[in-house]
């Protein structure tokens, strides 16, 4: 009875929870994107092109959702996008959170004096 | 010639000789050297608008011409000190460490420092003109200048101890 009602509240609870990542997956998965964002993913091979490794996930995982959705349009990123799935976007950005990188914040209290 | 007018107030100056050699003169010497508008083929003394027309809308095309040319030529140079008094916007928002956007989406905003010039600009301008959206940005975007956005891109993608 207990695994009937956990397995009911899980059917109803998924579509609403927020899908983790799996970074190993996210490895296998983002061999694609090296091509253009740099083998590194902190070294993109043209200068219009973002720096990946170690932005947020959940930015990440927004842009990717927003090139596949088309409310964000690139050429490139729209058709890598439409062929990913929701766990996919979510490896591939929990794969590039992780990854070390020359992305940082200047924070706000070094500047206001 | 079938010009009815010779000066902007709409009368001759002269007889009609005079004024057939003004408008031929002028329509000779505005008209050839660029061919703007297409005029080149039409007979100078055809059935045509009055001159002052022509010339107006000949010299309007010169002077676009002109403006287009200048503004391609002059993409503005980026000065990441003239940033810091530009960047206010920006702090309150990308200056605090895992700040998160709430509309109309929940999420950290990006990291911006270390990205590259171009990807900013790039950026900043898609936001400006809505062909990338977020409410937020694009009210921002909106208030910069070209040299503002140049100014911005040098700052973020400068090394920042």
């Amino acid at each position: 009875m207990k695994t009937v009602m956990l397995a009911a509240l899980l059917c109803i609870a998924s579509p609403f929870a927020y899908a983790g990542g799996d970074a190993g997956a996210g490895a296998q998965k983002s061999k694609a994107c090296a091509a253009c964002h740099g083998a590194d993913f902190d070294t993109p091979v043209s200068a219009d092109i973002p720096v990946l490794a170690g932005q947020h996930e959940d930015y990440l995982a927004r842009a990717l959702a927003d090139y596949k959705s088309g409310s964000r349009k690139n050429p490139v990123m729209s058709g890598q996008a439409a062929a990913l799935s929701a766990q996919d976007i979510a490896d591939i950005a929990a794969y590039f959170s992780g990854l070390p990188g020359k992305l940082k914040v200047i924070r706000l209290h070094r500047l206001v004096q | 010639m079938h010009y009815t007018t010779g000066r902007m107030d709409g009368t001759a100056p002269g007889g009609p000789q005079t004024r057939t050699l003004l408008a031929g003169g002028l329509s000779y010497r505005i008209h050839s050297p660029l061919n703007i508008g297409g005029y080149w083929h039409q007979d100078p003394g055809g059935p045509g608008r009055p001159l002052r027309v022509r010339a107006m809308k000949t010299i309007l095309g010169l002077i676009l011409f002109v403006l287009t040319g200048a503004a391609l030529a002059q993409a503005p140079v980026g000065n990441a000190e003239a940033a810091k008094s530009k960047i206010s916007m920006c702090i309150g928002c990308h200056g605090i460490p895992g700040y998160k956007t709430v509309f109309p989406h929940v999420y950290r905003v990006p990291m911006i420092t270390g990205q590259s010039p171009l990807y900013i600009v790039n950026a900043l301008q898609a936001y400006k003109s809505g062909a990338r959206q977020h409410p937020s940005m694009r009210g921002i975007a909106q208030g910069l200048s070209e040299q503002d956005i140049a100014d911005l891109a040098a700052y973020y993608s400068t090394e920042h101890k």
